[in-house]
C-alpha cells in the first residue's frame, strides 16, 4: 500500500469529533483509504474515546450527595432570605410608620453603626489572623503548656470554660493566646505554629451557628455540624460545642483545617 | 489487512447530549428559584462529583467541591440563560473553584510534550502485532478491572484529564468544556488529542500486563 508523504494528526480527531467541513472531511477520508498509519491513529483515538465514555462515567458518588447539596442550598437560601426581608418590611409600612422607621432608622445608624457594618464572624477571625501574622495583634500570654492557657483564660473572665486543644501530636505547638473582643463579648483567642511555620489561629466564643452568614460549605462529623467559609486564601472552620463556638483559622489546605477541626472537635467540659 | 473504513462513519453523540442536557424554557419558568434551582442543577450532582474525584481525588473535597459549587451556582442563578447547557455550566464553575483553590498545591506535571507523546504513541501502533492487539482491545470479553483502569486517567496531567472527561465522557462540546476550563477551543483540542494519545497507550500497556493482549514471543 502506498504511504502518502503528509500524515493527519489532529485532523484525525477532528474527524473522529465531526468538527470537519465536508470539504476537509473529504480529503482526510481519501487519505484514510491509502494510509495505513493514520487508519491505526484513528482507530486507536476512536477506541479511547469510547472507553473512556464507556468505563470513566460511572463514580459512586454518595448516596446522600443529592441531600446534603439540598440541605445546604436550603440553609444557604434562608439565611440569604433573613438577611433581605429586614428592609423590605421599612417598605411595606405605611407613611407614618415610614417616618418613625426612618427616625429610627437614622437613630440605629448614628448609635449603632457598628453593629451595621460589622464584619461577619467568619471576616473578624479571618482580620484577627491576618493581624496577627502581621504583628499588629500581640499574644497577652506566651506559653506552650495548653493548661496554663486555659487557667489564664478563667482568670481573666472569659465566661465559658476554654478547651485549649493540645495538637502536639499533629505538630501542632501552642504558642500562646489573648482575650479577644468578639462582638462585645470576651473571646479566647490562641494561636499554634505548625510545620513550615503555618500559623493556625483558635478562637472561642459564646454563640450558635445561626450567627453564622449564610455561604458556609457543610460537613457532618461524628454528629458535629462543621461550617467552612473560604476568605482572602484563609480557611475558617466553625463548629458548635454545646454553648460555645469554636473556630479555626489558616492559609494551609482546606481540608487540612478541616482535619484538625474533626481530630479536636467534641463536648466542652 | 483488515479495512477500517466502515469505522469513519460521522458519530454525532456530543451533539445528542448537549441537547439533552439542555434546560427546558418551562422548568425555568416555571416555581421558585430555590424549586427552579434543583430541579434544573441537581440531576448533575453525580457528574459533578466524578469530575470532582478526578480533580482532588479525595473522596471528601470532592463532596466539598461539588458543594461550593453548586452554591455558587445557586447564587448566580439568575445569571443564568435558558436554553444553555446546564451541565456546562456547572462544570465551569467547579473547574473555576478547584483552579483557584486547588490547583496551588497539585505537584504534577502540567505539560507533556507532543513529541514525547507522539513517540510512544507510534511505536505502540507499529507494532507488527498490531491486528490482533487491536482485536484484544475491543473484544468485548475483555476484563478490565475499573480501579486500575482508572489509573490511567488518573496518571494524565490534570488539564488532559479534564478534557477527556468533560468532552468523552460528560458529552460537552469543545465550546462548553474550552469555557469550563477557561482555555482557548484551540487548546482544549490539542490536550485532548495528547490526552486520548496518552491514554491509549496506559491502556494498551495495561491490557498487555493483565493478558488481555495476549503476549507474543517474537
Amino acid at each position: 500500500m502506498p504511504t502518502p508523504s503528509r500524515h493527519f494528526k489532529e485532523e484525525l480527531q477532528d474527524l473522529l469529533d465531526a468538527r470537519l467541513d465536508p470539504a476537509a472531511r473529504s480529503v482526510v477520508e481519501e487519505h484514510l483509504e491509502v494510509c495505513d498509519e493514520c487508519q491505526r491513529e484513528l482507530a486507536a483515538l476512536r477506541w479511547t474515546k469510547n472507553f473512556a465514555a464507556q468505563h470513566f462515567a460511572v463514580t459512586n458518588a454518595p448516596a446522600d450527595l443529592e441531600a446534603s447539596i439540598v440541605q445546604a442550598l436550603r440553609a444557604d437560601g434562608a439565611q440569604a432570605r433573613s438577611e433581605i426581608i429586614r428592609p423590605a418590611i421599612w417598605q411595606s409600612k405605611g407613611r407614618v410608620l415610614l417616618a418613625w422607621a426612618a427616625a429610627v432608622a437614622v437613630a440605629a445608624l448614628v448609635a449603632g453603626s457598628y453593629f451595621l457594618f460589622r464584619p461577619s464572624l467568619p471576616a473578624s477571625l479571618a482580620r484577627n489572623y491576618q493581624a496577627y501574622e502581621a504583628q499588629t495583634l500581640a499574644l497577652e500570654m506566651t506559653t506552650r503548656d495548653v493548661k496554663q492557657m486555659e487557667i489564664y483564660f478563667h482568670e481573666n473572665d472569659v465566661r465559658f470554660a476554654t478547651r485549649v486543644f493540645d495538637l502536639a501530636m499533629m505538630n501542632y505547638d501552642l504558642v500562646g493566646g489573648r482575650v479577644q473582643r468578639l462582638r462585645g463579648e470576651k473571646s479566647a483567642l490562641f494561636v499554634y505554629r505548625g510545620k513550615g511555620n503555618h500559623p493556625l489561629l483558635c478562637q472561642m466564643y459564646e454563640g450558635r451557628p445561626e450567627d453564622l452568614p449564610a455561604g458556609a460549605i457543610r460537613r457532618e462529623h461524628k454528629g458535629i455540624m462543621f461550617y467552612r467559609y473560604q476568605i482572602k486564601g484563609l480557611t475558617v472552620v466553625f463548629w458548635p460545642e454545646g454553648g460555645v463556638m469554636c473556630a479555626l483559622v489558616s492559609d494551609i489546605a482546606p481540608e487540612k483545617v478541616v482535619d484538625l477541626a474533626f481530630a479536636k472537635a467534641g463536648p466542652m467540659l | 489487512m483488515a479495512s477500517l473504513s466502515n469505522n469513519l462513519r460521522f458519530e454525532e453523540v456530543p451533539d445528542l447530549i448537549e441537547k439533552k442536557n439542555k434546560v427546558p424554557d418551562s422548568v425555568v419558568e416555571d416555581g421558585d428559584a430555590a424549586t427552579r434551582f434543583e430541579a434544573v442543577a441537581l440531576p448533575f450532582a453525580g457528574a459533578l462529583y466524578n469530575k470532582a474525584l478526578s480533580l482532588v481525588r479525595r473522596p471528601e473535597e470532592a463532596r466539598d467541591l461539588v458543594q461550593e459549587t453548586y452554591l455558587r451556582a445557586y447564587r448566580t442563578f439568575v445569571s443564568f440563560r435558558e436554553g444553555t447547557n446546564c451541565k456546562a455550566w456547572l462544570f465551569t464553575i467547579l473547574y473555576s473553584i478547584f483552579i483557584n483553590r486547588y490547583r496551588k498545591r497539585q505537584r504534577e506535571p502540567e505539560m507533556v510534550s507532543l513529541d514525547q507523546s507522539d513517540g510512544i504513541f507510534h511505536q505502540t501502533l507499529s507494532t507488527n502485532d498490531w491486528e490482533a492487539d487491536f482485536a484484544a482491545l475491543t473484544d468485548a470479553g475483555a476484563d478490565w478491572q475499573e480501579p486500575e483502569v482508572r489509573h490511567a486517567l488518573e496518571n494524565l496531567p490534570e488539564s488532559f484529564r479534564a478534557a477527556v472527561l468533560l468532552i468523552d465522557v460528560e458529552g460537552l462540546t469543545y465550546e462548553e468544556a474550552a469555557t469550563a476550563m477557561h482555555c482557548p477551543v484551540g487548546t482544549l483540542r490539542s490536550r485532548l488529542f495528547r490526552a486520548r494519545r496518552l491514554l491509549f497507550v496506559e491502556l494498551h500497556r495495561y491490557a498487555q500486563e493483565t493478558g488481555i493482549i495476549p503476549r507474543t514471543d517474537h
